[in-house]
């Protein structure tokens, strides 16, 4: 049941991300609503749950839109595991934890991007990205990050989600 | 969480690392056909995304036209006056439209018609993220389009196809930054090649034209038409306009700033265009 739960948040918010968001541009940049997704499950449901949530979101956006597969769901992967490690390490608040953490993750998430981009020598232009893209993008999600999180934090209420994680009883 | 269970996460996780960057590398170049995931995840989103792009593109329109509607009064007035000297215009253009539909069908048949128009498509959603500019459109294999057609709207190039599924096609903008397109500039025909440049945020939409002539004469608003070289889209279509020219000291070539024709925020119908015979 979480599993599905889980799936068609991802999938739907592919839907939002890729018809409705693109319409939606400030300083030529969109919100990276997968990424504050991903983050709010890592901060409220640590790590297995994080890592994979980032995977298969990552893994979607690959699969329907990406030039080749696994650079999103790397990058997702990578930021929903180290998230996740701060689960059940520190108090987290409403609103400042969260929005620090999507902050980090994103310049984490835009650096593996730079590597991305050195290795395959597309000829972008790197010199001035962190003015025009890491930063405006951070603080666009940043906005959007509090009404994502209570969403999760809410959904997480709901006795179907708080099952643990367990490995299947054979082990 | 016992310490032996972080270690075998770990363990994963390294593992799942490898495994993708090692996917990365494989699917990077080699790609052409849709895998079947892709396909079928596709055959299901596509519908969904046709709905919320166009619904989008609505309140786009709706929005943009806001700011404007405050000096909408003077404009009516003077709207009222075109309109009366566009329809006696309007009644020309038809009659010219008749005999231009009649050459057409002549032509048509013609052995200078070599680029063909395999179908005509609907763009139904955008890369996320500010690094790609690839668009999906929903026509696919099954309707003819294969990779490396041309893609173009009435206003010039869009780009062309990089994959094909069975109902739908990744296309590749110009303004991708890793698309290259072989260029001419229409008046003096100096050739360059046109770099797509969408990482820099303030500069989306914009192409650069470099390796022009060290001697060339290009000036801002000069017609970029592509060239046909290297034989994926057909000579001759329009690309755009250039607006700024760059010459850097260091380097052997100018580079121009090229506005491209067509709207990359607004695109909605496209044509798909074969190059060959």
């Amino acid at each position: 049941m979480r599993e599905v739960v889980i799936f068609g948040i991802l999938l739907l918010n592919l839907i939002i991300q890729s018809s409705v968001f693109p319409f939606m541009e400030i300083f030529h940049v969109k919100p990276d609503s997968l990424l504050s997704l991903v983050v709010s499950f890592s901060l409220v449901a640590g790590n297995p749950t994080g890592a994979l949530v980032g995977f298969f979101g990552g893994l979607l956006q690959d699969i329907l839109f990406g030039n080749n597969i696994g650079l999103y769901a790397l990058q997702y992967m990578l930021v929903g595991y180290l998230i996740g490690m701060i689960y059940g390490k520190m108090y987290v608040d409403k609103f400042f934890i969260p929005i620090i953490a999507v902050i980090s993750a994103n310049i984490i998430k835009q650096s593996m991007m730079l590597v991305y981009n050195f290795f395959t020598q597309s000829g972008v232009l790197t010199d001035k990205i962190f003015f025009q893209i890491i930063i405006p993008e951070s603080f666009y999600t940043a906005i959007l990050m509090p009404f994502v999180f209570s969403f999760i934090v809410k959904l997480y209420r709901n006795k179907f989600m708080s099952k643990k994680w367990r490995f299947p009883k054979i082990l | 969480m016992p310490r032996s269970f972080r270690n075998i996460s770990l363990i994963i996780m390294v593992i799942a690392i490898i495994g993708l960057i090692a996917l990365i590398v494989y699917t990077e170049t080699g790609k052409k056909k849709a895998l079947v995931v892709e396909n079928a995840l596709g055959q299901v989103l596509a519908p969904m995304q046709k709905g919320l792009y166009s619904a989008s593109t609505y309140v786009y329109n709706v929005f943009a036209g806001v700011g404007e509607r405050h000096n909408m009064k003077k404009e009516y007035e003077e709207l009222k006056e075109r309109v009366a000297e566009l329809e006696q215009e309007l009644y020309r253009l038809e009659e010219l439209e008749k005999h231009n539909e009649r050459l057409k069908d002549l032509v048509m048949f013609t052995e200078e018609n070599k680029e063909i128009v395999v179908t005509g498509a609907n763009v139904i959603a955008k890369n996320p993220g500010s690094w790609f500019n690839n668009i999906t459109i929903d026509k696919g294999a099954k309707h003819g389009v294969s990779v490396n057609m041309a893609i173009v709207t009435n206003h010039g190039l869009v780009g062309r196809v990089i994959e094909v599924a069975d109902n739908w096609s990744k296309v590749r903008t110009i303004v991708d930054a890793k698309s290259a397109v072989s260029g001419i500039v229409q008046r003096n025909r100096d050739n360059g090649l046109l770099k797509g440049n969408n990482s820099l945020g303030s500069e989306d939409g914009i192409c650069r034209m470099i390796y022009l002539p060290e001697d060339s004469n290009v000036a801002p608003g000069d017609k970029v038409l592509t060239s046909g070289l290297g034989e994926i889209f057909p000579k001759g279509i329009y690309v755009g306009e250039v607006v700024e020219v760059i010459k850097d000291k260091r380097d052997l070539y100018k580079t121009a700033i090229v506005k491209p024709g067509v709207d990359f925020q607004r695109l909605e119908e496209v044509l798909v265009i074969s190059t060959e015979r």
